[in-house]
């Protein structure tokens, strides 16, 4: 047990294989119990009150929530005028957090209960819906961007006239944030999705040039030599050395900007008519429906993990050969 | 006349009649004025100077020479890998700019491709020049047998020891009938059993099919245990000091290191390649680390 613990203070070192699994399990466990410590006991954050019973105090209505400061004073008002006030005159409430940190338990049910509410209008979409529309707007703005990024890359990385031909004027242009052309893209492609794969488009594709190209230009100089003096030549060695060269690679940073991807989805749907997932929320805010607004953020969390998680378990299949030094 | 060479009386009647007879084959790689310079902080450096060298077919060739003399260089030279400002590099008679499928290359970093398997790494020249899958397949085999990695023929470079690497880039290199095969430091990152191992397997392979070989080392053993000529180059410029005439018999036995004209050669090679190399005081160093006291329960290693 003592040696499990020195391996975790010291630097690089391969831990064992509980401790893995413990310390994974805690990096979720620890924000989870932080959050149940601030929802679950009353006297650690609680900076307000849910009326129970309004008493005499006029404007209080059961259900409702008011700062506990509020609630301190409209109560002592009642007891300077009527010191020997009775437990139904005096306003009665228990401690609450505001609307906007629903406890872990209510995120949980809405997490089922957001699917299975109808939206309020009829011409509205479904949860799933919304999740579904999201995931295209994404799946069409990356895969335009891997069309055009990872050819331009592998060129930028392979041949270094087309390397100052493309990577000066993409080094500027991923300065640009991708939002401000927010507008641009609604007067050129409309109010639909095409604005919004655009925005996605713009944020993934300028990163993927560079950073193909930066992957390309690691592959080892001795396999593309080597196969000089085996005979292949001129446009055949993309294809037969420097693509399966850097594959297992390039399928890594295609993992890490899918990532981008996500990060960008929310701007994106915001622009033109609000759509997917990020109209489900801006939606549940208005209502204040806060529950579903965390379930919503969390789904979007666990959609990136989870397909990580399955690229991440291809790679290993896909690329037998590669290890991860 | 000159004096007598120090290795002159090693070379037997026999040693020497072989050697005529190695001139007297058809050339089979010709170097001729060639010179080259690396751009460094605006500068040109000279890093080869008027090297002319022949090398005949079927002739194992190694060149030594101090670091920095441009051996490693002047083997991509010839593969092509490099440009050169002067000069002319003949296979057979014939002028080559550029890298081609005549002279094969072995590097000493391990350059088989990560993603193909073993039996597909030897097929790789084959079907880049022309031939067809099936028989490719049937070609690389028959190499693989050769070095006898049957076995292995299905596994993925990562999957076999440096030793096995090294033999596949080796005839993954000859699959494609190379006239010259250059190996640079092929076998400098295996250990030494493995390194003698490796040896013994490249002269095997050289006896038996038709290739003159290029052999960089900075091993001066290695050299001399493979070599028929040795190439020794001096560094800065690099430029040719002697073209040594091995003394020993062939085959060559695993004895032949402990031999005595072996070690004369050892000597006069070492005297040739270490003679420019200025030595480090290493005594006034010492010195200094004698004056650190040491406390210690063994005060004195003898």
């Amino acid at each position: 047990m003592n040696e499990r613990f020195s391996s975790w203070a010291s630097p690089r070192t391969e831990l064992d294989k509980t401790s893995k699994r413990l310390l994974t399990a805690a990096s979720f466990l620890l924000p989870i119990l932080l959050w149940c410590l601030v929802s679950y006991s009353p006297y650690i954050w609680h900076p307000q009150m849910e009326i129970t019973s309004p008493g005499q105090v006029s404007y209080f209505r059961e259900g409702s929530l008011v700062d506990r400061e509020v609630f301190e004073i409209e109560r002592n008002k009642i007891l300077e005028k009527t010191p020997e006030a009775t437990v139904e005159q005096l306003p009665q409430g228990i401690p609450s957090n505001p609307v906007y940190l629903p406890a872990p338990h209510e995120v949980m049910t809405a997490m089922y209960t957001a699917f299975t509410t109808p939206p309020k209008r009829s011409n509205e979409p479904w949860l799933h819906e919304s999740l579904l529309h999201s995931i295209q707007v994404i799946a069409w703005g990356f895969f335009w961007a891997m069309l055009f990024g990872v050819p331009l890359g592998i060129l930028a990385g392979t041949y270094s006239s087309a390397s100052y031909l493309i990577e000066p004027f993409t080094e500027f242009f991923r300065y640009l944030p991708a939002p401000a052309f927010g507008a641009l893209a609604v007067a050129v492609l409309g109010i639909y999705d095409a604005p919004k794969i655009a925005i996605i488009f713009i944020g993934t594709f300028f990163q993927m040039v560079l950073i193909v190209a930066a992957t390309t230009r690691k592959l080892n100089i001795a396999l593309i030599e080597a196969s000089l003096t085996l005979g292949c030549k001129g446009r055949r060695m993309i294809g037969k050395v420097i693509l399966p060269g850097v594959l297992p690679d390039l399928y890594r940073d295609m993992r890490i900007l899918l990532g981008w991807a996500w990060t960008y989805l929310i701007v994106a749907e915001l622009i033109g008519t609000s759509s997917g997932i990020t109209w489900f929320i801006t939606q549940q805010a208005r209502y204040k429906n806060f529950d579903n607004v965390f379930a919503a953020i969390l789904m979007i969390g666990l959609i990136g993990l989870i397909t990580d998680m399955i690229l991440a378990h291809f790679g290993k299949r896909l690329f037998p050969w590669h290890q991860n030094k | 006349m000159t004096t007598e060479h120090p290795l002159a009386k090693w070379n037997t009647p026999e040693i020497e009649d072989r050697n005529q007879r190695i001139l007297q084959r058809p050339p089979s790689l010709k170097i001729s004025g060639m010179h080259k310079s690396f751009g460094h902080d605006g500068k040109m450096v000279k890093v080869l100077n008027d090297i002319d060298f022949t090398a005949y077919k079927r002739e194992f060739v190694c060149v030594v020479g101090p670091s920095g003399c441009g051996k490693s260089t002047l083997a991509r030279l010839i593969a092509g890998l490099e440009t050169y400002e002067e000069g002319v590099i003949s296979i057979n008679d014939e002028v080559v700019s550029g890298p081609g499928p005549d002279r094969g290359m072995v590097f000493q970093s391990y350059s088989l491709f990560p993603w193909l398997t073993v039996k597909k790494n030897v097929m790789f020249g084959l079907v880049e020049n022309g031939m067809s899958e099936i028989s490719a397949e049937a070609e690389a085999l028959q190499w693989i047998d050769l070095v006898g990695l049957e076995r292995f023929a299905n596994s993925y470079p990562h999957q076999l020891s440096g030793g096995m690497k090294q033999r596949v880039a080796i005839i993954r290199a000859l699959a494609n009938k190379p006239k010259v095969l250059l190996m640079d430091e092929p076998f400098s990152a295996l250990d030494p059993k493995n390194r003698l191992k490796m040896q013994k397997y490249l002269l095997e392979i050289w006896k038996n099919i038709d290739i003159t070989i290029f052999f960089i080392t900075h091993d001066l053993e290695e050299a001399i245990y493979l070599a028929d000529r040795i190439l020794v180059l001096k560094a800065h410029p690099g430029e040719v000091v002697e073209t040594l005439n091995v003394p020993l018999p062939r085959p060559r036995k695993e004895d032949t290191f402990l031999s005595e004209e072996f070690l004369a050669t050892k000597a006069y090679l070492e005297s040739l390649v270490h003679s420019e190399e200025e030595e480090v005081d290493m005594e006034e160093k010492l010195s200094m680390v004698r004056m650190v006291s040491v406390k210690s329960d063994v005060p004195d290693i003898f």
